[in-house]
């Protein structure tokens, strides 16, 4: 109907696609005014004044950048908790990595149980529940598990004691040692976190054109080489979505433990105007990371044309 | 030669063999690690109070028991809470479900001017965390006015569910930028004969999208689904702001132990301070708390890797 009352009005093939790209996009059109860009402006107003609620609405008191030079300089955790956060995200983002090719490649094989294994591994992007995160805290089970899985006890999922005097008589340097075994320690958040990026990575195996495999066996190529000459480069653009993917994800994550801090300070101690400056100082940060790092990525990507 | 060649091939099935055997262990391992918490949580809500505080008893009860389930159902309100939860949940993902593949498809098959500057815009809100726009959110729909178009006064929107219908329906609910990015890789790639053939016949944009594009678009339909009513359904930061903390599951889990030993007398009012019985009961609610997602999940796991196949995701 649409369609005939643009033909009548003499509107050309192109302008037509293009009322109805906008057609289509409209209602991301008005959401993105109405719920997000307003919000987003508004926080930013926040972040430089002081908020009253009143019964009629809420103040805004113009202080200019006094809340961030109190979360900068006054708030006794908030610098510490933003590097400490980084730090983690750093040392973790290789092994998620690493770890979600290589159960990527696992489940891409053929084997018994793989449509079940499959299903076991994606179960995290289920279960990933803030409450449940957020009761675990305060939980007596599973204070009980954590701390006999790092006493290296009987009980605990991982006896790392094993390991790490295994890694010490291998004299290898202190610093790796102490990076494997926490990572080692680990192992549950990094699974878990792992999940979307082992989807990502499974999706971008199956987008490999078999052929490729074939000719690299009739040149003759070992499976090393057919890693860094085929699946690798190849995937290179998955890469650079689940290092995007991971970064985000552990920054908006509710266990992040700045998120939750800056969530109490909204109710507690700075109030919204603290909590809203808090929130623009670590996403600035996170966008400066996320940049650096895409720009290294980016560099050596390869697109199959 | 023969004798060697039956010699050979036996070294290269014992490889493969040792190949797989090894693989079954890593695979089982991981698994094991993922399915741990939740093994665990069903092992001890089996377990009678004795149990509880017995510490040889570990993973098989020894007083089997069904109380915590009785305890806990009650504790949160199943039914009730339930109702609710998943009443959300279904509308938000269903809503955001329509709105994301439109704006998807708009995004995949349109040329229009300044499309590419928009698709930054969907990006942009998926990396924006929500935390940021959550404050000022609140107070948007707590005064809700549309920019001054319905009244100064506004609307009260807080504790109703348009605070999720609006945003889910526009498609910038929680995590919406995603799913229209899937959706957009996903009509991507499907063919333009597809679409030309459909015109030529003189079915326009729209009657192109319902009978051409979207019935082959199912596997997507089912990633959007799943993620956004789980995503839905677990958050408990927005729906405590936006619905003034009331009957959900979420919260009635967190007010648990209060509610029981307001609820019940003695003995099990006094068993709930013990740290060991108040976590079991938790641990018990959290069970029923995952159960319908549980059981969505293994309806729809097939089609989800299925179609995690056919999409790719990324890419």
């Amino acid at each position: 109907m649409i369609l005939r009352l643009l033909r009548k009005l003499n509107i050309s093939y192109k302008s037509q696609r293009e009322i109805f790209g906008y057609f289509f996009i409209s209602p991301f059109i008005l959401g993105f005014f109405m719920f997000f860009l307003y919000p987003f402006v508004m926080s930013i107003i926040f972040s430089i004044s002081e908020i009253e609620l009143t019964t009629g609405g809420f103040n805004l008191n113009f202080v200019g950048t006094e809340n961030y030079s109190y979360a900068l300089f006054s708030d006794p955790d908030f610098t510490y908790e933003v590097v400490t956060s980084f730090g983690t995200i750093a040392a973790e983002l290789p092994i998620i990595i690493i770890f979600s090719y290589f159960v990527a490649v696992l489940l891409n094989q053929k084997f018994k149980g793989r449509t079940t294994a499959r299903a076991i591994f994606f179960l995290p992007v289920i279960l990933s529940a803030g409450v449940i995160h957020y009761m675990d805290q305060g939980d007596f089970l599973q204070q009980a598990m954590t701390a006999s899985a790092q006493l290296g006890g009987v009980d605990g999922i991982l006896t790392s004691e094993v390991i790490l005097n295994l890694l010490y008589q291998m004299e290898l340097p202190d610093n790796f040692v102490e990076y494997i075994i926490t990572a080692v320690n680990r192992t549950p958040e990094i699974i878990n976190a792992a999940a979307i990026p082992i989807l990502i990575f499974l999706s971008g195996l199956q987008s490999i054109p078999q052929s490729l495999y074939e000719v690299a066996d009739i040149d003759g190529a070992t499976g090393w080489e057919k890693f860094w000459k085929v699946t690798f480069p190849l995937l290179s653009p998955m890469l650079l979505a689940n290092v995007i993917y991971i970064i985000v994800d552990s920054f908006t994550n509710l266990n992040n433990e700045i998120i939750s801090m800056i969530q109490e300070s909204l109710l507690g101690r700075g109030g919204f105007g603290v909590s809203s400056a808090m929130i623009w100082l670590y996403f600035l940060l996170v966008i400066i990371f996320l940049a650096i790092i895409i720009k290294i990525i980016s560099r050596n990507i390869i697109y199959m044309e | 030669m023969d004798n060697f060649k039956s010699s050979f091939f036996k070294i290269k099935n014992m490889k493969d063999y040792l190949y797989s055997l090894v693989r079954m262990i890593l695979i089982c391992g991981l698994c094991f690690i993922i399915l741990y918490p939740l093994l665990i949580r069903i092992a001890t809500s089996f377990m009678g109070y004795e149990d509880l505080l017995d510490p040889s008893v570990r993973w098989i009860p020894r007083n089997f028991t069904l109380q915590n389930y009785t305890i806990a159902y009650e504790g949160i309100y199943y039914i009730e809470n339930l109702i609710s939860s998943l009443t959300l949940a279904l509308t938000v993902s269903i809503l955001s479900l329509f709105s994301c593949i439109i704006v998807g498809y708009g995004f995949a098959r349109f040329e229009f001017r300044g499309r590419s500057i928009w698709f930054a815009l969907v990006i942009f809100t998926f990396i924006v965390p929500p935390q940021i726009i959550l404050v000022p959110n609140y107070l948007n729909f707590r005064f809700f006015n549309l920019f001054g178009l319905l009244g100064e006064e506004g609307f009260n929107l807080i504790g109703t569910y348009w605070p999720f219908i609006l945003p889910a329906a526009t498609a910038s609910g929680l995590r919406n930028g995603l799913f229209v990015f899937i959706a957009r890789q996903f009509f991507i790639g499907m063919p333009d004969s597809l679409e030309e053939a459909a015109y030529v016949d003189g079915a326009g944009p729209l009657k192109t999208f319902r009978t051409v594009m979207l019935p082959s678009a199912g596997p997507i339909i089912v990633i959007i689904f799943l993620f956004s009513f789980v995503w839905q359904y677990n958050d408990y930061i927005m729906t405590s702001l936006l619905t003034g903390r009331s009957g959900f599951l979420p919260f009635a889990l967190q007010s648990l132990r209060g509610t029981v030993s307001t609820l019940y007398e003695a003995p099990i009012e006094d068993w709930v301070s013990e740290p060991e019985f108040a976590s079991a009961l938790e641990n018990t609610g959290i069970i029923l708390f995952l159960a319908p997602i549980i059981f969505i999940y293994l309806i729809l796991q097939r089609y989800f890797i299925e179609s995690i196949q056919r999409t790719g995701i990324v890419g």
